[in-house]
C-alpha cells in the first residue's frame, strides 16, 4: 500500500516536472508579435466605439430608407392628369468613388449592392461571429459588395469586398489552417477577401509581399462551383487562369491536382 | 516622489492560507467601476495562457490561436461579463474549451487527408529540448482521453483545487476526482508498458 502510494506521489512529481519544463519553454520570444499587436489593439478598443459606429450606421441607413420612401412616394404622386409617372427612375445615378469601408453592421451591407442594381454577395455572416466552426482558426468576412461599380456595371474602381478589421488580417496569418474568407493584402485600400466556401479549410504554404499560395484541406462542396456563383455578383470575373478582379491586380489562380491555388494583389 | 504598487500578478497561481487560488488578477485588470481591462488581463495573461493551452494542444501556433479566439470572445461578449474576479476563470475555460475544439476539429482534419498524407510530422516544436522522463510522461499524457488530460494539466500544472477544476470543465467535483484517478492509473500502464517494451 505504501508502495503504491510512493508511486503515485513519484507520478505526480514527474507530471508536475513535465509539465513546468515543457510550459516553461515556451518564453516571450517565442510568440508571434503580429499577432500580440493586432490582439491588444482590439481588446484595447472601448466597447463604445463601435456601438457608437453602430449608431451612426443606423441612423445612415434611416436616412437612406427615408430618402428612398421619398423618392418613391413623389415618384407615385398622381400627375396633374390624374396618372402615376411611369418608370421609376432610379434613386441615383452617381457612384461613390473610391474602396468601400467595412460596415460596422455586416447584415445591412448588402442594401447598398441592391440599390445599385448590383447582385447582393449573399453571405450569412452575422455580428462577426465564424463562419464556420470546421477547422482550427477563424475568420469572418463582412461581405461588402464593391460599392464603387459604375452604373454600366463596370467595375474601374471596384475592390473585392472587405474583411472584417476586427478578424486576423493577411499580415497576422501564419500556417493555419483556417476557415472562413481569405484575407488578401492591403494595397491601400484595406483589407478585402476572397470568400470561400463554408466549412472549408485552408492553410498558407507560400507566401510572398503580394501573394499567398494556400492549400485546401477539407473541402466540404465544390469550391469552382461555389465561385462561380458567388464571385461574378461581387466583380470577379473569370478568366483562363482562374479569377482576376478587373482594373486592379486582384487575382485568384485555378486550383490545381494538389488543391492549392494562389492569390494575387 | 509618488511610489505605486507593482501590479499584481501571478505567474503561476498563488497559495494563500494553505488554499490554493486560482490565479491573480492584476489589480491594473481591474478599472473603476469594476469593468474588465480585458487589455491589460492580455498583457498580464497572454503568456500564462499559452502555455495551457500548448500544454493541450499540439503545437505553439495553435495554442495561440486558441488563446487569440478566448480573448477575442471574451472581448465580444464583454458585457456579460460582470465579475471581474471571475475574468481569470472565465478565459481558462475558454481556453480549455477552445483546445478541446480544436483537437476535435483536427482529428476531423487528419481523418480526412489520412489517404493522402498518412504521416504528419512533428510540430515544429516538438518536446526534443526536453528530458528523457519528462518526454516519455508527455507522450502518455497525450495518449489519455482529452477530459483526462485536461483533468492532470489544470491540477499539476495550473494547481487548481478540484472544485477550480470542476468549474473550469463545467463538471462536478466527483467527476474531476473519478477523472483524475483513472488518468493516474491509465498514465502508470502506459509508462510501464512502455518500459516493458523497452526493457
Amino acid at each position: 500500500m505504501a508502495e503504491q502510494q510512493d508511486g503515485h506521489d513519484d507520478l505526480e512529481h514527474l507530471l508536475r516536472a513535465a509539465f513546468a519544463a515543457k510550459a516553461d519553454g515556451i518564453g516571450p520570444g517565442d510568440l508571434d508579435i503580429d499577432r500580440e499587436e493586432f490582439v491588444a489593439r482590439q481588446l484595447a478598443r472601448r466597447p463604445g466605439a463601435s456601438r457608437t459606429r453602430r449608431v451612426v450606421a443606423g441612423v445612415g441607413i434611416l436616412a437612406a430608407a427615408a430618402a428612398t420612401v421619398g423618392v418613391v412616394s413623389l415618384a407615385l404622386r398622381p400627375t396633374q392628369q390624374g396618372e402615376p409617372v411611369g418608370a421609376l427612375a432610379p434613386v441615383s445615378t452617381s457612384r461613390a468613388v473610391g474602396p468601400p469601408t467595412a460596415s460596422a453592421t455586416p447584415t445591412h451591407t448588402s442594401s447598398a449592392a441592391e440599390h445599385r442594381g448590383a447582385a447582393p454577395h449573399v453571405q450569412q455572416f452575422s455580428d462577426g461571429r465564424p463562419l464556420s466552426t470546421a477547422s482550427g482558426r477563424t475568420l469572418t468576412g463582412t461581405g461588402v459588395a464593391p460599392s464603387s461599380r459604375t452604373a454600366s456595371g463596370t467595375s474601374g474602381t471596384a475592390l473585392p469586398p472587405t474583411l472584417s478589421p476586427t478578424l486576423p488580417q493577411n499580415g497576422t496569418l501564419n500556417s493555419g489552417p483556417y476557415t472562413g474568407p481569405v484575407p488578401l493584402g492591403d494595397t491601400g485600400h484595406g483589407i478585402r477577401m476572397l470568400a470561400m466556401p463554408d466549412g472549408t479549410t485552408w492553410e498558407v504554404v507560400a507566401r510572398t509581399g503580394s501573394s499567398l499560395t494556400l492549400r485546401i484541406t477539407y473541402l466540404p462542396t465544390d469550391i469552382e462551383a461555389y465561385w462561380s456563383a458567388s464571385l461574378p455578383g461581387e466583380g470577379w470575373q473569370q478568366s483562363a487562369e482562374g479569377w482576376q478582379f478587373p482594373g486592379t491586380a486582384y487575382a485568384v489562380s485555378a486550383l490545381d491536382d494538389k488543391a492549392t491555388f494562389t492569390v494575387t494583389w | 516622489m509618488t511610489v505605486s504598487a507593482p501590479a499584481v500578478y501571478a505567474e503561476r497561481p498563488y497559495r494563500v492560507g494553505g488554499r490554493i487560488h486560482g490565479s491573480a488578477i492584476s489589480r491594473d485588470a481591474m478599472s473603476a467601476g469594476d469593468s474588465v481591462d480585458l487589455a491589460e488581463l492580455y498583457r498580464t495573461h497572454h503568456l500564462q495562457m499559452v502555455r495551457l493551452a500548448r500544454l493541450l494542444v499540439d503545437d505553439l501556433a495553435s495554442a495561440e490561436d486558441v488563446v487569440q479566439e478566448a480573448f477575442l470572445g471574451m472581448h465580444r461578449n464583454r458585457a456579460a461579463l460582470r465579475d471581474p474576479a471571475a475574468a481569470v476563470g472565465y478565459l481558462r475555460q475558454a481556453v480549455v474549451n477552445q483546445s478541446r475544439s480544436m483537437l476535435r476539429r483536427r482529428r476531423t482534419v487528419r481523418a480526412h487527408l489520412k489517404a493522402a498524407e498518412p504521416e504528419i510530422a512533428p510540430p515544429a516544436d516538438s518536446d526534443v529540448l526536453l528530458a528523457e522522463e519528462h518526454r516519455e510522461v508527455l507522450r502518455a499524457v497525450d495518449q489519455l482521453p482529452p477530459r483526462q488530460r485536461e483533468v492532470l494539466v489544470l491540477r499539476y500544472w495550473s494547481d487548481l483545487s478540484e472544485a477550480d477544476i470542476a468549474d473550469a470543465l463545467g463538471i462536478s467535483k466527483g467527476t474531476v476526482k473519478s477523472q483524475a484517478s483513472r488518468a493516474m492509473a491509465a498514465l502508470a500502464t502506459i509508462m510501464q508498458e512502455g518500459r516493458d517494451s523497452d526493457g
